[in-house]
């Protein structure tokens, strides 16, 4: 019995995608003939049978996708048994465990499980059926897992083997979809990171990580039900700036130091601001609004793969240092794919700063159940006029977004003033 | 430290025993003025006589019931059988002899006998002379069954099986006499213990436990998959029986995925035995089914091309750890 592998057919592909399948099950097939059609990161080619013989098992069906050097096929003599009732040499190990040799490839295993059903010898063609209704597969990890993070793993599509859930599907259902374990989490992905390989031929088709399937959900439920305007002021940072470097002279020395970034200070401003406009402090909720006692400000944080907002808890409670130090851990919590279901829960406000791209300004999409976001510019030097002569000043552009169901122009207007007079004169944000 | 080969390791353990204890003697099949079949006991005969240095008849059942006689009445014999396929002719004397004897008297006799004996397969001895069969004796309470694959624990656990109190089949792979390794100086005396695996290479992603020749197979397997990104924690047994079952235990907890490569065959074997104590033990910590890498379930052909493929190569492993590592943990 030989073993039809997945070519490689270019330095930069990692799986193909069976397209169609030339030769059936139980198809006599010549050595040089075409067996299948793959679709590579750039091409779609034949491939072709490097052996004669009875195209006995197809392991991997049309649509589905498998890493090079999976097994995708066996061609052998009529009355040869499949390595699966062989017992084989070892390379036999994943028949027999009905593991299929396209586990590496997220989408290729899901749905796809002819193995798990049928007699392992069965020349039956493979069926491409998803494990339908009642059963859910999980690996005991992922389960044991899910308990534990309170994860309804029945919302969790499976990636791994016989689309299964591994523990990485739980890892990304509670970093990227917190709204499947309580409504109240979100994240907010407002900049996007298209993930890592993506080639450059004519066209490339990346499937969708969940983090991604969350963030379009998610962002397109927003846009499309929250009536969203936007009212834009400029801030001058001038006095922020001298402050933040007054504290960060202070917080160097500090038994724990840290460095208090002006994202920091916008935060502590916000927090500030929502605590004395509880009107923005809300969630609207078809038939009643929900004003929130707590100010919990969620911060964008850009990952390779995406975006992420874990939630500052208390702000209005907490000081610069103390911001500047929780903002720290999450942001480095993010990067490790260290979340805890809680540092992405309860937000009631959305903080997204892309100043450091030296963006001028932007418009951000509201984080349901949030009302409103600030997006954040860049400080830029900029001619003014004061007292009638032109003199340069640290200014900065931010963008409410509302949601008007829940609040009108004039009150997103007075809490930007509110933000605005508070980062201009900080020195309330110290007290 | 110095490199030799883990023949020469075993025949200093036998030597250097020999030297601290009078007790300790070896007999078998042309292992005196011949030096041994696989030559491990060249140069013995000079050195410590015929009295200490045994020739026998080619009798496994004799040589075996004469070891134990000798260990019950006080010395410490090495026995060696040739191959693990001869033993069977002695497995009477093994199974229902020397495992049984401290249980069947009241803990009272001891029976400090080793039986040496070669494993395995790869070079062309057919059918009835390429066996594994380790697993046949560590089904048996009352056996202990070490099976190391480098010269250092060549010596230090055939020390350690010389000095231990109970009997011992200390298995050797044929292939496995010319592979070099370093051992501590001469006079630097340690032991390897006989119920301690070894990790062999740490990784993150999948724990690939062997024993024997397949570890250094895995270890090429582990570089290969390196290069995938695919970071394999191999561990080498080192002993079938006692089970190290801690030391893969905290492995699993740590990479969630387990092959299991073995030279020996699929049913019934040490493989399976590993990965049912896994299932049992660590169920909650795999995220993918054990995967089993195995030599072909057919009597090992003479054929050189055949035989081949009837053992695991550094493919099969790669291919069983590529099945149940996911690409998206790989890239993190």
């Amino acid at each position: 019995m030989k073993t039809v592998e997945m070519p490689k057919m270019g330095d930069t592909m990692e799986e193909g995608k069976i397209l169609r399948w030339i030769k059936h099950e139980g198809d006599q097939v010549k050595k040089g003939e075409s067996l299948a059609e793959v679709e590579t990161d750039k091409v779609n080619i034949e491939i072709e049978a490097f052996a004669s013989g009875i195209l006995r098992k197809i392991l991997v069906a049309e649509g589905e996708s498998a890493p090079i050097g999976a097994s995708i096929a066996y061609i052998g003599g009529a009355d040869e048994p499949l390595p699966d009732e062989a017992g084989g040499n070892g390379k036999g190990a994943a028949p027999q465990t009905q593991e299929r040799p396209t586990t590496a490839a997220p989408d290729s295993a899901r749905g796809a499980a002819p193995a798990a059903h049928a007699p392992a010898a069965s020349p039956a063609p493979a069926q491409v059926a998803a494990p339908s209704g009642g059963r859910i597969f999980i690996s005991p990890l992922a389960r044991r897992f899910a308990e534990e993070h309170n994860v309804d793993y029945r919302q969790v599509r499976g990636t791994g083997p016989n689309g299964r859930i591994i523990k990485l599907d739980i890892e990304a259902a509670l970093k990227q979809a917190p709204a499947a374990i309580a409504p109240e989490a979100a994240p907010l992905p407002v900049a996007e990171a298209l993930p890592a390989g993506v080639a450059t031929g004519e066209f490339v088709e990346i499937p969708l990580t969940a983090m991604r399937r969350t963030i379009a959900k998610r962002l397109t439920q927003s846009m499309q039900s929250a009536p969203h305007f936007y009212v834009t002021s400029v801030i001058d940072t001038g006095k922020l700036g001298e402050l933040r470097k007054q504290i960060n002279e202070y917080a160097a020395t500090a038994p724990n130091p840290v460095k208090v970034s002006f994202n920091d200070l916008i935060i502590k401003a916000v927090a500030i601001a929502l605590l004395r406009m509880p009107q923005v402090n809300v969630s609207f909720a078809e038939d009643k609004l929900i004003q929130k006692k707590q100010v919990h400000i969620g911060v964008a944080v850009a990952l390779e793969q995406g975006l992420i907002v874990p939630v500052l808890h208390d702000a209005d409670k907490r000081g610069i240092l103390d911001i500047a130090r929780e903002t720290r851990r999450l942001a480095e919590a993010a990067r490790m794919n260290k979340l805890r279901p809680e540092d992405l829960s309860g937000g009631t406000f959305t903080v997204s700063n892309l100043g450091m791209f030296d963006v001028e300004s932007f418009t951000a999409i509201i984080n349901p159940p949030e009302s409103a976001i600030l997006a954040v510019g860049s400080i830029t030097p900029t001619p003014v006029a004061v007292d009638g002569q032109i003199v340069v000043r640290e200014r900065m552009k931010v963008t409410l977004s509302s949601d008007h169901r829940a609040l009108d122009g004039a009150v997103a207007a007075r809490f930007l003033q509110e933000v605005k007079r508070l980062l201009e004169e900080p020195f309330g944000l110290l007290l | 430290m110095r490199t030799v080969t883990y023949r020469d390791a075993l025949r200093e353990a036998i030597r250097e025993e020999m030297l601290r204890d009078e007790r300790v003697f070896i007999m078998g099949e042309d292992i005196a003025g011949y030096g041994g079949t696989y030559a491990v006991t060249k140069g013995l005969f000079e050195e410590f006589g015929e009295k200490r240095v045994r020739d026998t008849p080619l009798a496994e059942e004799v040589i075996a019931g004469a070891g134990i006689g000798a260990a019950l009445n006080g010395l410490r014999p090495i026995v060696e059988i040739m191959t693990i396929n001869f033993s069977l002719l002695a497995s009477d004397q093994i199974i229902n002899g020397a495992a049984k004897m401290r249980y069947m008297f009241g803990g009272q006799p001891e029976v400090p006998i080793v039986f040496r004996m070669t494993v395995g397969g790869g070079a062309q001895r057919g059918a009835q002379h390429s066996q594994m069969l380790e697993s046949l004796y560590a089904h048996i309470p009352g056996l202990k069954v070490v099976i190391p694959a480098t010269p250092y624990d060549a010596k230090g656990m055939l020390k350690s099986a010389i000095r231990d109190p109970d009997p011992v089949l200390f298995l050797e792979h044929e292939l496995l006499y010319n592979v070099k390794g370093e051992i501590p100086d001469e006079g630097v005396e340690y032991l390897v213990p006989l119920d301690r695996g070894e990790i062999r290479r740490e990784g993150q992603h999948i724990t690939i436990i062997s024993f024997s020749r397949m570890v250094h197979v895995c270890m090429q397997a582990a570089e290969d998959l390196a290069k995938e990104g695919i970071e394999a924690e191999v561990i080498d047994l080192r002993s079938v029986r006692p089970l190290d079952i801690d030391l893969l235990l905290d492995s699993v907890k740590k990479t969630n995925r387990v092959v299991v490569a073995e030279e020996g065959w699929k049913y019934y074997g040490t493989g399976q035995g590993l990965a049912a104590l896994i299932y049992e033990q660590g169920f909650d910590y795999l995220d993918a089914p054990i995967q089993h890498v195995h030599g072909a379930d057919v009597p090992m052909p003479y054929s050189k091309p055949l035989e081949r493929l009837a053992i695991p190569r550094k493919e099969d492993v790669v291919n069983a750890a590529r099945a149940i590592v996911p690409a998206a943990l790989v890239r993190g």
